[in-house]
């Protein structure tokens, strides 16, 4: 091969090695920052319960971070997550949206209300699986990698 | 299978279960008025339970990165009903109480999935991941 292919095939793997790259880490970021949304979400209920706050910070701060959740399917399509990973993606969409729902239905139907912490937990899972997923460390790998200041073909 | 961590995966999973059951509880206290108390005395329960966890998976002699799980854990489960009685003098630090209740869980899920990949039951999903300690995968 001569030097001048060999360069424009180096180039190429870098132009794969970024398309690839970025959404994967973007999906990282989304699912790092969505556990972040969430433990934040429960420690304002703990200012609620113990520390006399509102609960209207609670409710108000499901749609800061909220948004993450469809984003996430997206990102994990784009980023060629498994099968598995994007039907977790697609689970966490639906749990939030029965979760914004359920403390609504405490007058009507309280029996499901009740619901509303347990479901909680199952969306934590979530996006824990989903952290797990990112497969961070790789992904870190790869972003040093291409700042320069990892190995080279790390 | 190893008949003494069959005995500690049994106790694990029985301690996530109580954990889950602990949340609805408060969902109930939440919702539908129930005396907070319920939720407070199978806290207390929990917490001895915590302690069985550990002395279960202890007995079994188990990995480095199991023992540190279940000190975790431990500790967690121990601090969760301190954690509420400092309502009082420290609100702010009691507002952890659900946030400790997260990672609980989350060490109760880890030690009940290693303490199953240790008695020599089927394979869980992921269990693959759990032996090699990397979680799971893409």
């Amino acid at each position: 091969m001569t030097a001048g292919r060999l360069d424009a095939e180096t180039a190429r793997m870098a132009r794969v090695d970024r398309v690839a790259g970025w959404p994967r880490l973007a999906f990282a970021v989304a699912a790092w920052a969505f556990l972040a949304g969430v433990v934040v979400q429960v420690f304002l209920v703990g200012i609620d319960l113990f520390a006399g706050g509102d609960s209207g910070v609670h409710r108000d701060f499901a749609y800061v971070y909220g948004w993450l959740a469809p984003v996430l399917v997206l990102l994990a399509g784009a980023a060629d997550v498994s099968g598995r990973g994007r039907a977790l993606a697609v689970a966490l969409v639906v749990l939030f949206a029965i979760q914004v729902v359920l403390p609504t239905l405490r007058e009507s139907y309280p029996g499901l209300a009740i619901l509303h912490t347990p479901n909680a937990l199952a969306i934590f899972a979530l996006a824990v699986a989903l952290v797990q997923r990112a497969r961070t460390a790789e992904v870190w790998a790869e972003v040093r990698r291409w700042s320069g200041r990892g190995p080279i073909d790390g | 299978m190893n008949r003494r961590a069959a005995i500690f995966a049994a106790i694990a999973w029985l301690y996530l279960v109580g954990i889950i059951a602990q949340v609805i509880l408060a969902g109930a206290s939440l919702f539908v008025e129930l005396d907070w108390s319920v939720h407070g005395e199978l806290g207390y329960g929990l917490g001895t339970g915590v302690l069985l966890v550990l002395l279960a998976g202890l007995a079994t002699r188990p990995d480095r990165r199991t023992v540190g799980y279940l000190v975790a854990l431990t500790a967690s489960g121990l601090i969760q009903p301190m954690l509420a009685e400092a309502r009082e003098v420290a609100p702010f630090v009691a507002a952890f109480h659900p946030v400790n209740a997260l990672a609980l869980t989350w060490l109760a899920w880890v030690v009940a999935r290693r303490a199953t990949a240790l008695s020599g039951f089927p394979a869980l999903p992921g269990r693959r991941s759990l032996e090699d300690g990397t979680g799971s995968h893409l």
